[in-house]
């Protein structure tokens, strides 16, 4: 693990869309850090906000949705800091940003290729855009990353479409183009979520590799526990658009302090450990974004649940030894009542 | 390998219990169509050739990727499609029935006693019918029940699975992922069936409602005798839920076994591949290394490989692979592979987290 | 999860998910009604609520629906029969309608219209029309005039406005060749025009829903047959074969046969649209797992057909024939402009342009050209309307 100085700190990000029928506050809150060289997972349940969180890095939230609130700082290879939460989403600052320093992988693969453009096209353009570099010297780089990627015969695939591709494949050459500008962080949305168990483990594989020759940072988002035990070094775990915890991935396993994530690390199955017993649960379901219980979010569903005091306010960020915060009164706050939520 | 007994294992008399469900050599080819009269040009082998038994009363696991197969096998046990080719037996009171062989109309009080939940809650649900009709309508079409009886027996159902009987006169487009799924398991057991085939039922689940789900699937189990079929491509659940489990790939079953002899001592290259790629939820895990990365794709199942189907991605492939076709053989104790070298090869179980 | 169908709510009926599995019991607090209400709401009142927030189609729906009262209303809404002519006024420019009198006692709620001076131009051959304002022709509502029988069953004789005197020459929208009064010709084309568009849409629903339906029901070579015809009828230019069609209807049928005539030659053409739609939903929805699900069930083909197959279609096949009717129309009108469709006496949109043929009626008579605006009317609102039904169709968007 890399400890080095802070690459990307959010502070309080909060991102709401305003729709016909009210606010859906889909990132409401959110702090954590991301190191240099460091893998950096977020973890939560479908709905919770881990792509909006993402989008609002790079500014690319869909329509209706705004920052309305927060800092992301960046820091540059030059050593400065910036604060893109406070850039012009549509400017040449922040576009340069994108693709050059920090670079995305998306849900859902297809939709972010575009389908009437050569794969091999596709990623020499991305570093011309932002290198400049003739056309020989984009295509021989972008044949070097596909090979590096696993492509095999690129100079074939070079000029193939992406719906001629696998899904793994596909997956290979998002990550390429991706990768072309070496950024400094790439953020990676479920990019194993759509593949098969083998693919995602070579893909997973794959990133990890990569991270290590270029020394970039990963964000990397996920719902599955699993993939975060195996490549995280720091989590958060994210509920209804806050981060209820964050720590390094070996203390979050050994001993999990929010009552979610302990829940949660109760409810999956493990191969070998719960034979025929059956899972722990948690009760109810995630509310509807429209509907977020008043106080900590999660007092509903909690077996912690402190009456008069979960649902009274929100508990604020609580710190612990070793770096590690938690969101939860059973930890501290619950005396500072008046700090009623946001 | 001259000297091995190479008996199919369906031949072979299951030795405990009388098998509620056999399936023989099925094989399901779908026509690829072409040009403006449509001429078949090819089939797509989606099964092909996939032998087993499920036994009265257990939990038979199917595990294998995407796109070989599993949920074809499933729906030819529902008679969705008919069969290219091979049986299913369907056992009862000591009578036999091959289910490939009957019509639409023969196999209606078969469809009683087979059950299927589907993969997806929100396809699988009319959104157009209210939870009652969509429960109820089985019970209609068999004239079980009908105008209060019927609301009864739905109402009760409902609450079998954890819904509130509320749920009787809505529509299923307001609820979660999770409440669909009970209402999708609560259709399944309103005929009171032997057999339920499972495709991927909480796949599309979240990981919280995936462990409500996976609980009250082991409960109505129990609480009717239940035999499930339980489709899934997540080997953890699997092993969670199974009693045996069997391992598709391209349309065949290349591995079966007791789930736990399964897991910890494999005995087909694909099924130590698969394990080995299982992620594990626990960091000290990770460095255990020797994690085995399969090369390329899948095979295509319309221009399948020569010999062993797995040969182009296995680490233990020789030329007796590419040209000869393993058959499914048993190696004793209720396991069967369908590899010519599982005798000789050393394979790796899943790595089991202790405490 | 995706919030789904919140796009349809509004802040009164959202959906609130209790964080419980098991919502509140209706009637306990925190339980508002509406939140039952989308719970509970079935397929149209989904499609009402999705519908209703598409602006452009609610007008739709709105002019639409005047549209047709006035064609189901003509006599009584026309001022005069469409046959009735007066050689003094012919080519009378439109007059204007006076809703106040300025009289000595002040100004008072007296509609009028001014009469005509009429002069006749020795060199162009034509009358001059001059608004003479010493005579006024009052003009009242629900006026005795000629005889109808409304919608043919109930007999009367007053109109909804008209002169006071019978005979005083009205022609608020002008006149045309004859001397006939345009506001009660167009008024009475609505009725041929618009009513041509819903039979021949009935027409190719009947012949779109029968062969699609068996193009996808029985597939194999069936399927491909007819396939085959729609895909050669489509083929085939449409004026030219219209044209040919509408030759072969002998001169000396009577009006109503050739109004079927045309009606059955449009929807001829009309149904293959309908039909792909049909067959290609109908195939669709044959591998959708609910309705694998009601076969698993034991539901035969006809009941699955018909309690799961067609409901689920059926928003969609309504929002094609929605669609389907401004062709007709415009198809109508095209033939009769053409002069190979309707022919008067009948009166349509269409015939009536087509007397407003020739440049110099254009030159000398605008108002010839006003049938057009209802056909505009028409077209843009049934089009507007069918847009917002084809989006409310699915109201379960994931
Ligand atoms: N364009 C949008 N308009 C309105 N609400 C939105 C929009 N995009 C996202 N949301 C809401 O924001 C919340 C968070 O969404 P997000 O996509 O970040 O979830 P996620 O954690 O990435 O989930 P998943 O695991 O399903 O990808 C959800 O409640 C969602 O409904
Ligand atoms: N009706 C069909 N017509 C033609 N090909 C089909 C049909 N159904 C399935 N196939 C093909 O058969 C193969 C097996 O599909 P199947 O859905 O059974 O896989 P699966 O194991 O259930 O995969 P998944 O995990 O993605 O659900 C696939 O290649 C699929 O494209
Ligand atoms: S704050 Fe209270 S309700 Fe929230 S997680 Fe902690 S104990 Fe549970
Ligand atoms: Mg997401
Ligand atoms: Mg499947």
């Amino acid at each position: 693990m890399n400890t080095q100085g802070p690459l990307l700190e959010v502070q309080d990000l909060q991102t709401h869309f305003s729709t016909d029928e009210g606010v859906v506050k889909a990132v409401d809150g959110v702090d954590f850090t991301i190191r240099q060289g460091e893998t950096f997972c977020l973890v939560g349940e479908s709905g919770c906000g881990k792509s909006v969180t993402a989008f609002s890095i790079l500014q690319i939230v869909q329509d209706p949705g705004r920052i309305v609130r927060g800092s992301i700082h960046l820091r540059q290879d030059d050593g400065q800091t910036l604060d893109l939460a406070a850039m012009d989403p549509k400017g040449r600052a922040l576009r340069r940003i994108r693709g050059r320093d920090i670079a995305m992988i998306f849900q859902e693969p297809m939709t972010s290729l575009s389908p009437v453009h050569t794969v091999g096209d596709q990623i020499s353009e991305t570093l011309r855009l932002h290198a400049p570099i003739d056309k020989l010297q984009a295509r021989e780089q972008t044949m070097a990353i596909l090979t590096r990627v696993g492509i095999p015969r690129p100079e074939r695939h070079f000029h193939a479409y992406p719906f001629q591709l696998s899904g793994g494949m596909r997956q290979r050459v998002m990550i390429a183009m991706a990768l072309i500008c070496r950024p400094s962080l790439l953020i990676a949305d479920e990019p194993t979520t759509a593949l098969d168990v083998t693919m995602q483990a070579v893909i997973l594989d794959l990133i990890k590799e990569l991270q290590g020759e270029m020394g970039m940072s990963v964000m990397l988002i996920t719902h599955n526990l699993g993939v975060v035990a195996e490549v995280a070094d720091t989590v958060a775990v994210m509920y209804l658009g806050r981060i209820v915890e964050s720590a390094d991935v070996y203390s979050l396993f050994r001993e999990p302090k929010h009552p979610y994530t302990t829940a949660l690390l109760r409810s999956i199955p493990v191969i070998g450990l719960t034979k025929q017993e059956r899972l722990a649960t948690i009760r109810g379901m995630v509310p509807h974004p429209f509907n977020r219980p008043h106080g900590c979010t999660f007092h509903p569903r909690c077996d912690h649940f402190m009456p008069g005091v979960c649902n009274r306010s929100l508990p604020p960020i609580t710190h612990l030894e070793g770096g590690r915060t938690v969101r939860c009164f059973l930890y501290g706050g619950a005396d500072t009542r008046e700090r009623e939520e946001r | 390998m001259s000297g091995m007994k190479e008996t199919a294992i369906s031949e072979k008399p299951m030795d405990t219990g009388q098998p509620l469900l056999e399936i023989k050599n099925l094989k399901m080819h779908f026509p690829i169509q072409k040009g403006v009269f449509r001429r078949i040009t090819d089939y797509v082998r989606a099964v092909d050739g996939a032998s087993l038994a499920v036994k009265r009363g257990e939990t038979f696991g199917l595990v294998g990727e995407s796109g070989c197969g599993k949920t074809t096998l499933g729906r030819c046990i529902m008679r969705v499609y008919r069969p290219t080719a091979g049986q299913i037996l369907y056992h009862e009171d000591g009578r036999t029935v091959d289910l490939c062989a009957l019509n639409n109309e023969e196999l209606k009080p078969y469809r009683r006693k087979i059950r299927m939940i589907f993969q997806d809650p929100h396809g699988s649900l009319n959104p157009r019918m209210t939870v009652l009709d969509i429960v109820g309508d089985a019970l209609r079409v068999h004239g079980i029940a009908s105008g209060t009886e019927l609301e009864d027996r739905v109402s009760d159902l409902l609450r079998r699975v954890g819904l509130r009987s509320e749920y009787l006169r809505r529509y299923p487009h307001a609820l979660s992922g999770g409440e669909r799924q009970r209402i999708g398991i609560a259709r399944a057991l309103v005929l009171e069936p032997a057999l339920v085939v499972c495709d991927e039922p909480v796949s599309a689940l979240d990981v919280s409602v995936q462990a409500q789900t996976l609980n009250l699937l082991q409960d109505l189990q129990a609480e009717f005798g239940l035999t499930y079929l339980f489709v899934a491509h997540d080997l953890s659940v699997v092993e969670h839920l199974s009693d045996r489990t069997a391992v598709m790939y391209v349309g065949k079953l290349v591995e079966f076994a007791d789930t736990k002899a399964l897991y910890v001592n494999p005995r087909h290259p694909y099924t130590e591949a698969l394990l080995s790629a299982v992620p594990i939820a626990d960091p000290r895990m990770r460095e255990r290394g020797g994690r085995i990365r399969l090369e390329g794709d899948v095979a295509d199942p319309a221009h399948p490989p020569t010999g062993c189907y797995f040969h182009p991605r296995c680490r233990y492939a020789r030329q007796r692979c590419l040209e000869e076709e393993p058959i499914l053989r048993d190696l004793g104790g209720d396991h069967g592979v369908a590899c010519h070298f599982s005798e000789e090869i050393e394979l790796r179980g899943a790595v089991m987290v202790n405490g | 999860m995706r919030t789904p169908l919140n796009h349809l709510v509004n802040q009164k009926t959202r959906v609130s998910k209790t964080a419980d599995l098991t919502p509140p019991k209706p009637g306990t607090p925190g339980a508002p009604v509406s939140e039952q209400r989308v719970e509970m709401a079935g397929q149209w009142q989904l499609m009402w609520w999705k519908f209703r927030k598409h602006k452009l189609a609610m007008i739709g729906s709105a002019v639409t629906l005047l549209i047709y009262l006035v064609a189901l209303f003509v006599e009584f809404l026309a001022p005069f029969p469409r046959g009735v002519y007066e050689a003094r006024y012919t080519y009378a420019p439109p007059q204007a309608l006076h809703l106040f009198e300025r009289t000595e006692q002040g100004v008072r709620f007296r509609p009028f219209v001014y009469g005509y001076k009429v002069t006749i131009d020795e060199v162009a051959i034509r009358r001059v029309f001059e608004i003479d304002t010493s005579q006024k022709h009052y003009v009242g509502l629900l006026v005795r005039g000629a005889p109808y029988k409304l919608i043919g069953l109930f007999p009367s004789d007053r109109h909804l406005f008209g002169p006071l005197e019978q005979e005083a020459p009205m022609y608020l929208l002008g006149a045309d060749r004859l001397g006939r009064d345009m506001l009660s010709r167009i008024i009475y084309g609505t009725r041929i025009s618009m009513s041509i568009g819903l039979v021949g849409v009935v027409l190719s629903l009947f012949l779109g829903i029968l062969l699609g339906g068996l193009s996808g029901y029985y597939g194999g070579a069936v399927d491909l047959l007819i396939q085959r015809v729609i895909e050669f009828l489509r083929g085939i230019p449409t004026i030219p074969l219209w044209m040919g069609l509408a030759a072969a209807i002998p001169l000396d049928w009577p009006p109503l046969r050739v109004y079927f005539g045309i009606t059955l030659i449009l929807s001829l053409i009309g149904w293959t649209g309908l039909a792909r739609e049909v067959r290609s939903r109908f195939l669709s929805m044959r591998t959708e797992d609910f309705v694998i699900a009601a076969r698993l069930d034991g539901s035969s083909e006809v009941r699955t057909i018909m309690r799961y197959m067609v409901p689920s279609f059926l928003s969609h096949i309504i929002a094609a024939i929605t669609l389907a009717i401004p062709q007709m129309i415009l198809s109508e009108t095209s033939l009769s402009f053409l002069g190979i469709g309707l022919r008067p006496p009948v009166v349509s949109w269409g015939v009536l342009l087509n007397e407003a043929q020739n440049i110099r009626s254009v030159a000398t008579a605008p108002w010839l050209l006003l049938p057009g605006v209802p056909i505009i009317a028409a077209v843009l609102s049934l089009n507007f309307l069918g847009d917002g039904l084809r989006d409310a169709a699915d109201p379960y968007g994931r």
